[in-house]
C-alpha cells in the first residue's frame, strides 16, 4: 500500500529544506517547518473563505432564462459547499493541508467557484484538526510578518509602520520554491486573465428642448403590459426604473411574430441590438463552444436550455453592441416575441433622467436656503439625490422627529398637518415643492408632519449627504451674504420660521 | 525560438557568483526591471534551482549596455541613474527562481518577427537602431499600401511642401509642441513612417511602434507610437465622437507627465492617425498578470498616480472612462502613462449617458444608465486598487450580465491578505452611494490622497516623477518593445472605406 501523496508531497518538501538548511537541531527544523506550512495553508483557507462568498446567480452570456426551463447545469446554485462556513471561521478554521511550499507566507486565493473547480475537492480537507485550533488568528498573523518576506516584498515597509500588513500583502514575485503543483490553486480558474475589451453604446446627447423626442409606442393590452412587466420587473437594467420610464419602456416593445419553426432569432456571434421577451411559443437556446455558431450539422452547438412565455433573452443588448453569446430558435410556427432595440432603450432611460436631473435642478434652484449654490453644486445634489415612494396616508416627516433629510415632490401630492392644528390640513405639497431643508441647518426637531396624500414620489437627500458633497450649509449661506457671517443660523424668511423647520413652498414649479 | 543561446540576457541563475557580484558592481541600476525578471508566475520549473543562485540577493541579469554601445548614435538613453530615497530600497528583488527561469519569461517578452529570422531582442534591435541608414526589412503587411499607390495628398491638406525637401518629423512635432496641436497637422503624412511593429489593437485601432523614414528623422532613435484608426470602422461602431474626444482631450490634457503626449493628428482617405509619444514599459497589464499580484508599495505608487492624472483631469472637467491595468502603460523610468482616451469626454459638471467603459470597471450607475459623471473614475480607481492587490476585480464572472448583477450587488469580498486600511479605501471608491464616493465629495480628489491607503506618499515627488517607480524597464534603446506582447498581423481588409458615402462624418474628420 503506498502512502498518500499528501504525505509524499509533505515529506519532500521537508527534505528538500533540510539538504538546502542543513540544520544542527534536525527535531526543531522540522517542528518549525511544519509550523510555517501551517500558517501559510491557514492563511490560504482565509482567504479562501473571504472569496467564497462572490459567486451568484449568474446568467449565462446575456441570456437569461427566467421563464423557461433552465437546464439544471446552467443555473449556478448559491454558494455553499459543506464543512465551510464564511462566518465564523475567525476562530474556529482549521489550518488546511493542501500543498504549498513550506516557506511560503504568501496567501494564494483559493478558487471560489464550486462548480467547475477542480480544486474544489480540496476544500474536503479543511476540518478541523484537534492540535491546529490553539493558535489564534493575530498570533498566526503576527508569526507570518515575523518569518522571513518574500525578497521581492522586503524592506521599505519598516520606516512606514505597515510591517505587519505589507507581508501578508500580495508580494510580486513567486519566492517559494516548492510552489504547488497546480497554479491553478491560487486563483479563480474561471476568470479569464486576458486583455478585456472596452464596450461602448453608440454616443448619444439628449435631445435639445426644441426637439421632442416621443418612444415609439405599441398598443397593448392590460394584460399583456401585466406580463411584459412581470417578464422585466427582476432584470438589473428594469429594476430601478421609475414609473415613467416603465411605461414607455413596455410601450415601446414591438410584437414580432416568428412564423416557422426552426428559425433562428438570434444566432451567436452576431452583433445584438435587440432584446426578447417571449409571448407565445417555445425557443430553445444553443452555445457552440466556439463563441460564434459554425457551419455544419453542429453548428448550433449544445442546446442549453429553453426559453417559454414570460422569458425574455438578449438583455446585454440593451447595454452596447456585443457578439451575441447563444444562438435563440423558434420550435413552433406562429411563436410572438416582444422586441426591443438598444437605441430606444437608451434613449428612453436618457431623456427620462435627464429631464428629471433638469428637474432637480431647477427645484433646488427655487429653495431659497440654497440659493447660494454653484451650478456645479445643484448638480452634484442632483446627482445624489435618491427617490422614495410613499403609499397613501404614509408620513414622510413626522412632527417631533429630529431632522435629517429634506425633500422634493416628484409625484403626488403630501399635506402639512400639525398636532396643534388638529386634523387641518396646512398646506398642500404637489410636484416641485420641496420641504425638510432646515434639517440642513440645523437639528431642531420637526415642527409639523407631511403626509402622503396620494401616491408620492419624493426626491430625498440627507444631512449628512449635503455635508459630505457640498461641506456645512451654513457655510455656503454665508458665500451669499457676506453680513451674515456672525450669524448663526441665518433664517430665510418668515414663512420658514413660521412653518417650523418643515420649510415651505416658495413658488410652483411645473414642468413642461 | 533559439531561447537562451541567442538572449542577450545571460542566465545569471546559472553564473557563479563572484561574477554576478562584478556584473553587480558594473552596473549600479539595481532596481531596473528586466523582463525576465518578471516572475513568470505559471509555476511551471520553480524547483531545483542551483544553489548558488539562490546565495545572490540581487541577481538582474546585465545587458543592455552592451547593446548600448552598439548604438553610440543613441544620445536619448534610457538608462537612468538610480534615484534612491522615494523607496527606501529596492522594491523588486528577483528571487533566483526567477532568473533561473528567465529563458521562459524571455519567451513571452522578446520581440520577434515571424517573418524575419531575427527573433533575440539583440537582433531586432540590430535591425531597426543602431544603423541609421539601414531600412528595416518590412516583411509584414503595410496597411498603408493603399494609401501609397494613391499619393493624393488628404483632401485638406496643402499640397505645396509635397515637392519640397523633406521637413522633420521632430521639427514639425517640435514647432507643434509650442504652438497649437488642436488642428490637423497637414504635414504629416503616413508613408513618412516605417512601421515598426503592432503595440496594441483595438476594435477599430492599432497602435503601431515606428520611426521617422530616413530622409524625414533626425536620428535612427527617434521612436513614435502612431495609433492608427480605420475611419470605415469607427463610423461603423459609430465611435465618430468618441475618437474626435480623444484627439481633442489628448490635446488640452497636455503637457501632463502622467498622460501620453499626443504630439500631432492628421488624417487620409482610409485612416485618421493620432502620432503619440512611445512609451517604452509596456502596459502595467503585462506586468501585473505576469507577476500575479503587486505588493503594496507597487500598488500604491500606481494608485497614487493614477490619482494624480484624475485630479489633473477632473479639474478640467474631464471624465475618462475607462481605467484599467491594459491602459496604464510605464515610461522607461516606470512612470505611469495614461492612454487611450477614447471614452474620455469633457462634461463640465454635467452628467452624461453613454455607456462606455469595461464590463469589470463599470459602476452601478452607469450599468443601470442614471447618467454618470467623473464620480465612475473614482469607482474605477478602486476595482484597480483590488485588482493591482489581488490579481483579478472584485466582480467578475463568465458572463457580463453577471458582472453587472455582481456590480449592482455592489458586495466586495475581500481576500484575507488586504489589510483594514486597504480595505477602508477599497470599499470607499466602489461605493454606490454618490454622496459618500469618496474623490466625489466636497474635498474631490484631496478626500483620495489624504486617504490613509497612502500613507508615506510624497505627492510632490511623486507629482514632479523626481524619483523612479518601482518596477524601471530594463530597455537596451528607445525603440526597445520587449516589454509589448505579440499582436497578430493585422487581416487584411479588401472593403475600402468610401468617404463620399458618409459626408457627415467627413466633415468631422476634417479637423483631425
Amino acid at each position: 500500500m503506498s502512502l498518500p501523496p499528501a504525505y509524499v508531497h509533505e515529506r519532500t518538501v521537508l527534505e528538500r529544506e533540510i539538504q538546502k538548511n542543513q540544520p544542527v537541531d534536525v527535531l526543531q527544523f522540522c517542528a518549525n517547518h511544519f509550523n510555517k506550512r501551517l500558517e501559510s495553508q491557514r492563511a490560504e483557507f482565509l482567504l479562501s473563505g473571504a472569496n467564497a462568498s462572490g459567486s451568484s446567480a449568474s446568467t449565462f452570456g446575456g441570456i437569461t432564462a427566467s421563464g423557461g426551463r433552465a437546464s439544471p447545469a446552467l443555473v449556478p446554485v448559491e454558494s455553499s459547499f459543506p464543512g465551510f462556513n464564511t462566518t465564523g471561521f475567525n476562530s474556529a478554521a482549521s489550518p488546511p493541508s493542501n500543498e504549498v511550499g513550506p516557506n511560503d507566507p504568501i496567501i494564494e486565493e483559493e478558487e471560489p467557484d464550486m462548480g467547475q473547480s477542480p480544486t474544489a475537492s480540496t476544500f474536503n480537507k479543511y476540518n478541523l484538526g484537534p492540535k491546529e485550533g490553539a493558535a489564534s488568528l493575530s498570533e498566526q498573523v503576527a508569526r507570518i510578518s515575523a518569518s522571513p518576506p518574500p525578497p521581492a516584498a522586503s524592506s521599505t515597509f519598516a520606516s512606514r509602520g505597515r510591517q505587519a500588513q505589507s507581508t501578508l500583502s500580495p508580494p510580486s514575485a513567486p519566492s517559494s520554491a516548492f510552489r504547488s503543483p497546480s497554479p491553478s490553486n491560487d486563483f479563480p480558474s474561471n476568470y479569464n486573465m486576458n486583455r478585456r475589451t472596452s464596450v461602448s453604446a453608440e454616443s448619444m446627447v439628449p435631445s435639445s428642448a426644441s426637439e421632442d423626442w416621443t418612444p415609439p409606442f405599441t398598443q397593448k393590452t392590460a394584460e399583456q403590459i401585466g406580463r411584459l412587466n412581470a417578464a422585466i420587473a427582476d432584470n438589473l437594467l428594469f429594476r430601478n426604473l421609475d414609473e415613467d420610464q416603465t411605461k414607455q419602456v413596455l410601450g415601446a416593445l414591438t410584437e414580432k411574430t416568428i412564423r416557422h419553426k426552426d428559425t433562428r432569432v438570434i444566432t451567436q456571434g452576431d452583433v445584438g441590438d435587440f432584446f426578447y421577451v417571449v409571448e407565445k411559443g417555445i425557443f430553445d437556446v444553443y452555445v457552440n463552444p466556439a463563441g460564434q455558431m459554425t457551419t455544419g450539422p453542429e453548428g448550433l452547438g449544445r442546446k442549453v436550455t429553453s426559453i417559454g412565455a414570460g422569458g425574455s433573452f438578449g438583455e446585454l443588448a440593451l447595454m452596447y453592441n456585443a457578439p451575441r453569446a447563444a444562438t435563440v430558435m423558434s420550435t413552433s410556427p406562429d411563436s410572438i416575441l416582444w422586441s426591443l432595440d438598444r437605441v430606444t432603450f437608451r434613449k428612453i432611460l436618457m431623456e427620462n433622467t435627464f429631464k428629471k436631473r433638469r428637474m432637480y435642478e431647477a427645484f433646488l434652484e427655487t429653495v431659497p436656503l440654497l440659493s447660494g449654490l454653484m451650478s456645479y453644486e445643484r448638480s452634484k445634489i442632483a446627482d445624489a439625490l435618491e427617490t422614495r415612494s410613499y403609499p397613501a396616508d404614509a408620513v414622510i416627516i413626522q412632527e417631533g422627529d429630529p431632522g435629517d433629510n429634506f425633500y422634493i415632490i416628484e409625484t403626488g401630492h403630501a399635506e402639512v398637518k400639525k398636532r396643534s392644528e388638529g386634523p387641518r390640513v396646512l398646506k398642500t405639497y404637489t410636484k416641485g415643492d420641496y420641504f425638510g431643508e432646515l434639517a440642513l441647518l440645523n437639528d431642531a426637531p420637526r415642527a409639523a408632519s407631511v403626509v402622503a396624500k396620494d401616491k408620492v414620489k419624493v426626491a430625498t437627500l440627507g444631512k449628512e449627504g449635503f455635508q459630505r458633497l457640498l461641506g456645512p450649509v451654513t457655510e455656503i449661506m454665508r458665500r451669499n451674504d457676506p453680513s451674515q457671517q456672525q450669524q448663526h443660523p441665518p433664517v430665510d424668511g418668515a414663512d420658514d420660521t413660521d412653518m417650523g423647520g418643515v420649510g415651505v413652498l416658495s413658488e410652483n414649479y411645473s414642468m413642461s | 525560438m533559439t531561447s537562451a543561446a541567442s538572449s542577450p540576457l545571460p542566465l545569471s541563475g546559472f553564473l557563479p557568483v563572484a561574477s554576478t557580484h562584478v556584473l553587480q558592481s558594473q552596473r549600479p541600476q539595481s532596481n531596473k526591471l528586466n523582463p525576465s525578471s518578471i516572475p513568470d508566475s505559471t509555476g511551471a520549473g520553480y524547483s531545483d534551482v542551483p544553489k548558488s543562485a539562490a546565495a545572490s540577493p540581487n541577481n538582474t541579469p546585465f545587458q543592455g549596455s552592451g547593446f548600448l554601445s552598439n548604438g553610440g548614435s543613441n544620445q536619448n538613453s534610457n538608462i537612468q541613474s538610480p534615484t534612491p530615497g522615494f523607496f527606501m530600497s529596492n522594491p523588486l528583488v528577483l528571487s533566483p527562481q526567477v532568473s533561473a527561469n528567465c529563458s521562459a519569461a524571455l519567451r513571452d517578452f522578446h520581440l520577434s518577427d515571424p517573418h524575419s529570422g531575427h527573433n533575440s531582442p539583440a537582433a531586432s534591435s540590430d535591425t531597426y537602431f543602431d544603423e541609421d541608414d539601414m531600412e528595416i526589412d518590412m516583411t509584414i503587411e503595410d496597411p498603408f499600401s493603399r494609401n501609397k499607390m494613391n499619393l493624393s495628398p488628404p483632401s485638406h491638406a496643402t499640397p505645396t511642401n509635397i515637392n519640397e525637401a523633406p521637413q522633420k518629423i521632430k521639427t514639425i512635432v517640435n514647432a507643434r509642441n509650442t504652438a497649437e496641436t488642436r488642428n490637423a497637422c497637414p504635414a504629416l503624412h503616413a508613408h513618412q513612417f516605417e512601421l515598426l511593429r503592432t503595440l496594441g489593437t483595438g476594435t477599430f485601432a492599432r497602435v503601431w511602434l515606428v520611426r521617422p523614414r530616413k530622409e524625414y528623422r533626425t536620428s535612427g532613435a527617434e521612436f513614435y507610437a502612431l495609433k492608427v484608426l480605420k475611419k470605415k470602422d469607427v463610423v461603423k461602431l459609430k465611435q465618430v465622437e468618441h475618437v474626435l474626444n480623444e484627439r481633442m482631450l489628448l490635446s488640452v490634457s497636455r503637457p501632463q507627465p502622467f498622460i501620453v503626449d499626443l504630439y500631432a493628428s492628421w488624417s487620409d482617405r482610409e485612416n485618421l492617425y493620432m502620432l503619440l509619444e512611445y512609451s517604452p514599459g509596456g502596459e502595467v497589464f503585462t506586468y501585473l498578470r505576469k507577476m500575479r499580484r503587486f505588493n503594496q508599495i507597487q500598488t500604491q505608487f500606481y494608485i497614487a498616480s493614477v490619482t494624480l492624472i484624475l485630479e489633473f483631469l477632473h479639474d478640467r472637467g474631464i471624465v475618462y472612462r475607462d481605467l484599467k491595468p491594459e491602459n496604464i502603460l510605464l515610461d522607461a523610468r516606470g512612470h505611469v502613462k495614461l492612454v487611450d482616451f477614447g471614452f474620455a469626454k469633457r462634461i463640465g459638471s454635467q452628467e452624461t449617458y453613454t455607456l462606455c467603459g469595461t464590463p469589470e470597471y463599470l459602476s452601478p450607475e452607469v450599468i443601470q444608465s442614471r447618467g454618470h459623471t467623473t464620480a465612475v473614475d473614482w469607482w474605477a480607481l478602486g476595482i484597480l486598487t483590488y485588482e493591482f492587490l489581488c490579481g483579478f476585480p472584485p466582480f467578475y464572472d463568465n458572463s457580463p450580465f453577471a458582472i453587472y448583477e455582481k456590480i449592482v450587488q455592489g458586495r466586495i469580498s475581500f481576500p484575507a491578505s488586504l489589510d483594514e486600511t486597504t480595505r477602508d479605501f477599497v470599499s470607499r471608491l466602489c461605493e454606490a452611494d454618490l454622496s459618500s464616493r469618496l474623490g466625489n465629495l466636497v474635498n474631490g480628489a484631496r478626500d483620495v490622497k489624504n486617504h490613509p491607503f497612502f500613507f508615506g506618499i510624497d505627492w510632490k515627488a511623486l507629482g514632479e516623477q523626481r524619483m523612479d517607480g518601482p518596477l524601471v524597464p530594463e530597455l537596451s534603446f528607445p525603440g526597445d518593445t520587449r516589454y509589448f506582447d505579440e499582436y497578430p498581423q493585422p487581416s487584411p481588409d479588401f472593403e475600402p472605406y468610401k468617404p463620399e458615402a458618409h459626408p457627415q462624418e467627413e466633415s468631422f474628420f476634417r479637423d483631425f
